[in-house]
Order: C-alpha cells, then structure tokens, then sequence
C-alpha cells in the first residue's frame, strides 16, 4: 500500500512485536531501536549508533536486522521480536539458559544483541563449526569477554536445542 | 545522531518509484539502507523524501536461464550468499556476498543499492564488473542497460540521473571467476581484495580474463596486463599475471595498511584470485 508522510509528519504505525500489535505515532526520520525502547523494549540497545556494534540486532520477519539502520516508518506491518519475546513468556530461552551457565555475559551490554544473532545463526545453521559461530556473530560486538565465554554458549545452545529437537520428534 | 527531518514515500510499483522520483527534487530510493540511513545518521545525506521501495513484491527474485543470471534489486546479500545454483553456475556472487559487511547488515543490504550508491570500497563494483555485468535501468523515458564498468565513473558516482534507478542486474555464465578478499577483521572493507573472471574455450586455453581490483579509493581499478599476460601465456603464467595487478593497481597508504604493505599482499591475493577460478 503507498504512503506519503511530510518532513516532521506524525504518522501512525502499526508493528507485531513479540506477538502483539502495538500502534505508535512516528516521524519518518525515527529509527526502529528508538520505536522499540519507547515502547518499554529495552533489551534493545543502542551501542555505538553508528551501525557497527549490533546491540540493537532483533528479528524482522524473521532476520536478524540492526534496529538502528531501519527506520521505523519501514517496519510499520512487520513482524519483530526482541529479547523479550524470545522465549515466549516461558522463562529462559535455551540460548539464554546457555549464555547464563557459560558465564558469557561479563558487563553484558552486548548480551541481548549476541543472544537474537545466535537465534538466526542457529536456525539457519543448526550445526555450526566454532568458524561459523564467530562469523556469525561478528555483527555484534564484546568488549568484555574476549568472546570465548560466547563461543562457547552458542555451542552449548545448539546442542541442547537439537536435542530439543530430537525429543519432539 | 538522529537523521535530518526527511518525508517518506513507500511505494508499490517500480512506475510509482520513478514518478515520485520525477516529481520530488532531492529524493532517494530506500532499498536495504545500510548505506543510506548511516549517512542520514551521521547527516552526510539529507535527502527531501525517502521512497521506500521495499514494498515492490516483483523486484526480489535471482532467475538464471539462457546463460545468464538475473539479481532484481531487492535481493538481498545474504540470498545471494546462500544460493546453491549461483554457487555452481557463478561462485564468485555468492562468494563475494558472503564477506560483505556482518550477517545483520547482509540479511538487508541490496547488490543494486551498493551499485547506485557507489561505494569505492564496496565489494560488488569490482566483482560484477569483472563479470562484464550490466544493470537494467529504469527512468521515465523507459529501460536502459548500462556495462557496470560505465555505470560507476567515480568514488560515489554514477550515470544514474535523479530520476532513474536500478531494477535488476544482468550477469553473464560464461566465465570461471572467484573473489578473494584481505580483511583486517570480519566485517571491514578489503585492505585490498582481487575479482577474477576468466573464460576458457573446450581445449583449455584461456580465451578472455578480467582481473580486476580493489585498494582504497580508486573506482574499478583494472589490470589490463595480468588479463593479457594470461591470455596470451596461459595457465602456466598465474604468478606473472598477480605480479602485474601490483604494477597495475595505485596503492595509498591508510588506515588499512601502506601501499607498501598492499603492493606485496595483492599479489598473492590476486594469484589465490586467478587460481581459484581456474580451478572452479
């Protein structure tokens, strides 16, 4: 559907996150990371505002995106979810759980943004060599733990989640 | 930073994109915006309107039929990067997508964008131009197809007129090509990166090549003489050929590393280059 929204225009967006609906007024300039915090979303951080640190990474329609290089007026209809709605209310997530036992959260600044990466990286590659978990989570940036500890984690929750997986099936 | 105040248009058709191109003096096309919304962050862009094209269903597809394959500008790096049938019919794309920026930015971004936006350190100008690939454009006068060799004139610098854009990109599957590309850490722009393309006739022999390479700044730098050294001397001339791409290529220092430095390494980049797609 085609939209005209003037300079400094409030426009009303509407955007699924973590499963529900929520409406907000935005100008076209307001970035998705700053739509999601004023909302009460503040697992979504904003590191470095230069679109290098990936501490706003969330899901958008099922990728992982940098909230702060999306405009929000962009993710009007989509489909986004944040560290909030990972596990879907049911405690820890299995990624969680995984970083809380590695310990891979030291200042854990950047937890929330490694933790949505690892939810993508996992789903498209269940199975990941330590190669492609550092790859992987190279759009999200540590200054704490010299990523081991992460490394790590990320491990521990792809085993545990195809486990999981086995179980189902 | 919060961007400049900007209005946004998100239109559903590509004649709507060029129309509010035409009608809107200033205005620029939004496809995946990781080069576009960090400019409006740091205020080196201030567009008048922003027309969201992300809405143009038709423009996301890789079709590859009659030797050639199709890239609609809405295809994003990381679809690229995981296409099987692109891994076979031209590995250096996937190959190139897969080292662009970091996961999150690939799962955006957009070859077309990178195209018109021009970057001189971007990964596709060099690779799409040594796959003598050409761009179909759009504008309100109808379609044209332009030789990304010719589309791109200079660091952030096309022959697109504000009124135009890029609707898909064509690439020709007659060649053997790979990238390879030296990164100071995952994610940077190259130090200095080498896209060969190479086609060879049924005997064996090298029958055309385009090496071309990357060093901070200039825009498609070329080596003419690595590409005749192996089409006239073959496949046993490999390491005369990447030596050729440092006497070719200017180097500048800078953050990456000194011209020194980058002369030494593009040659060994440019032989993995040149070998590797003689292997494919």
């Amino acid at each position: 559907m085609s939209i005209r929204v003037e300079p400094n225009q409030l426009v009303k967006i509407k955007v699924k996150i973590n499963g529900e609906w929520r409406e907000g007024l935005v100008e076209p300039r307001k970035l998705l990371v700053h739509f999601l915090r004023d909302l009460g979303f503040t697992s979504v951080h904003v590191g470095c505002d230069t679109s290098h640190c990936g501490a706003c990474t969330v899901l958008m329609n099922g990728v992982s995106v940098k909230s702060c290089t999306v405009l929000a007026i962009q993710a009007d209809g989509s489909d986004i979810v944040t560290l909030e709605g990972l596990s879907g209310n049911k405690g820890l997530h299995i990624i969680q759980e995984a970083f809380w036992e590695k310990h891979a959260a030291q200042c854990g600044y950047c937890t929330p943004g490694m933790i949505m990466q690892t939810s993508f990286l996992l789903r498209e590659n269940p199975e990941p060599s330590e190669d492609d978990i550092r790859r992987g989570l190279s759009g999200v940036l540590c200054r704490c733990t010299g990523y081991q500890n992460i490394v790590d984690a990320v491990r521990l929750a792809a085993t545990r989640l195809k486990e999981l997986k086995s179980n189902v099936n | 930073m919060y961007p400049p105040p900007f209005g946004y248009i998100r239109v559903s058709s590509v004649e709507d994109a060029i129309n509010s191109l035409s009608s809107n003096e200033d205005a620029k096309i939004l496809a995946g915006g990781q080069s576009l919304i960090p400019l409006l962050k740091l205020r080196l862009a201030r567009p008048s309107y922003i027309i969201d094209i992300n809405g143009i269903k038709s423009l996301s597809y890789i079709k590859i039929q009659n030797n050639e394959a199709r890239i609609g500008a809405l295809i994003r790096h990381h679809e690229i990067e995981v296409n099987e049938e692109l891994w076979k019919a031209c590995p250096s794309l996937p190959e190139a997508a897969a080292q662009i920026g970091d996961p999150q930015v690939r799962n955006m971004g957009t070859m077309a964008g990178s195209l018109a936006h021009a970057d001189p350190s971007a990964d596709w100008p060099i690779v799409l131009a040594s796959l003598n690939a050409r761009a179909v454009i759009i504008g309100p006068n109808g379609e044209r197809t332009e030789n990304i060799d010719s589309l791109l004139v200079g660091p952030f610098a096309t022959t697109l007129s504000n009124e135009e854009m890029i609707k898909e990109i064509i690439i020709p599957l007659n060649r053997k090509s790979a990238y390879v590309k030296l990164e100071r850490k995952a994610g940077d722009f190259a130090v200095v990166s080498v896209a060969a393309s190479i086609e060879v006739d049924m005997d064996g022999s090298i029958i055309n090549a385009r090496i071309f390479a990357l060093s901070s700044g200039s825009m498609l730098a070329r080596s003419r003489s690595a590409e005749e050294t192996l089409i006239h001397k073959g496949v046993n001339a490999v390491e005369e050929a990447a030596n050729n791409v440092a006497n070719d290529i200017k180097f500048v220092d800078d953050a990456r590393g000194s011209a020194v430095y980058k002369r030494k390494v593009i040659t060994v980049v440019a032989r993995k280059a040149i070998q590797r797609a003689l292997s494919r």
